[in-house]
């Protein structure tokens, strides 16, 4: 038995103890707090994630996020949460790809969100828990460009609007005390990015996040 | 009459910087007629990826407006381009509180007769030619 295998094993067999040691945390009608923190993968989805010439190239593609989370829990079916969340958007294929036409640019662009959820919870067996995520709130967009002697922003994306957010989380209880959760959201900006001859693209954004979840 | 023939002097004298005439402020339109993507800098505000054949237009007030136009990176050809727009402010005396037109005999006093401020635009078309010999 190598070491992964043991591993493993010892995760299976911790599982149980972990179940049997976790408290529902929604037994109490009393209202309580979490604050939360969780990192993954964010996927910029559509048109506007596309070089608007270059065929096939990502100006804007997937990396890392992170988000922080406060949410108050008002009963067990039902949370309210506020969310902040930052990403770098990958730029490097497009930076590759004006490369291998002679041109030297360097270029980094980013996207972050300040939400407020509403998490209500169609099912929860007092560790194990599905909940729906219905989030709104502001969506921040920049990005910036260097090419020769020209240092410029991208005026294109919305900079500042409005978002809207949905997704799904699975969240266990692993202590009376600690969750861990997976989310997978879609978030869409309510401004489109706007090139300088008026045309314009939708901004939407695929979070896939996982993380850990503390009992104030 | 002769009021309106100085109107038109000066419409003709403006006229290589005249589409339109606007009483908020003028406006600059920069228009691509090459075959290729442009990222255009007006007064220091980048327009990105502005399409063949596409334009832009932004409100600008009286004055000296540095223009530079440039081929969007990534398409396996440079050049750039630089020009000097000017949007002048107009002052006319138009007609009097009567609705005649203004001149001394009808007007009585400075205050019965109305002045209005326009501001001339600028349009510059950007040409390959105009890019060609440019590097970036």
């Amino acid at each position: 038995m190598n070491s992964l295998q043991r591993m493993a094993l010892a995760i299976v067999l911790a599982l149980p103890t972990c179940r049997a040691t976790a408290q529902d945390p929604q037994d109490s009608t009393a209202t309580f707090w979490t604050f939360g923190i969780a990192g993954g993968v964010n996927i910029p989805t559509g048109g506007w994630s596309e070089h608007p010439y270059a065929r096939g190239v990502k100006q804007f593609g997937s990396a890392w996020t992170g988000s922080a989370e406060i949410a108050v829990h008002t009963s067990r079916r039902f949370s309210l949460a506020i969310i902040g969340s930052y990403a770098p958007l990958a730029t490097d294929d497009w930076t590759e790809y004006a490369a291998s036409q002679g041109d030297r640019i360097e270029s980094s662009a980013s996207l972050g969100m300040v939400l407020l959820a509403l998490r209500p919870r169609p099912y929860t067996d007092g560790v194990n828990a599905i909940t729906i995520e219905l989030a709104g709130g502001v969506l921040f967009t920049s990005g910036k460009e260097s090419f020769g002697s020209f240092n410029y922003e991208y005026t294109f994306l919305p900079g500042v609007s409005a978002t809207l957010e949905g997704g799904i989380e699975y969240e266990r209880w692993i202590s009376a005390e600690m969750a861990i959760f997976v989310r997978g959201t879609y978030a869409f900006g309510l401004a489109d990015l706007e090139y300088g001859d008026g045309r314009t693209s939708a901004l939407c954004t695929a979070p896939i996040i996982a993380g850990l979840r503390l009992r104030l | 009459m002769k009021s309106r023939f100085r109107s038109f002097l000066v419409f003709l004298l403006l006229l290589p910087y005249t589409a339109s005439y606007s009483d908020s402020g003028g406006s600059i339109s920069v228009r691509n007629a090459t075959e290729m993507y442009l990222h255009i800098i007006v007064g220091g505000d980048p327009h990105l990826y502005v399409a063949p054949g596409g334009s832009i237009s932004v409100s600008s007030e009286a004055g000296t407006h540095f223009i530079s136009a440039f081929y969007s990176p990534g398409q396996g050809i440079a050049g750039v381009a630089d020009t000097i727009l000017s949007i002048s402010r107009v002052e006319t005396q138009t007609a009097d509180c009567q609705g005649n037109e203004c001149n001394s005999s009808n007007c009585s006093s400075e205050s019965e007769s109305e002045h209005s401020t326009s501001y001339t635009s600028a349009t510059w078309t950007v040409r390959p030619e105009a890019l060609a010999g440019g590097g970036e």
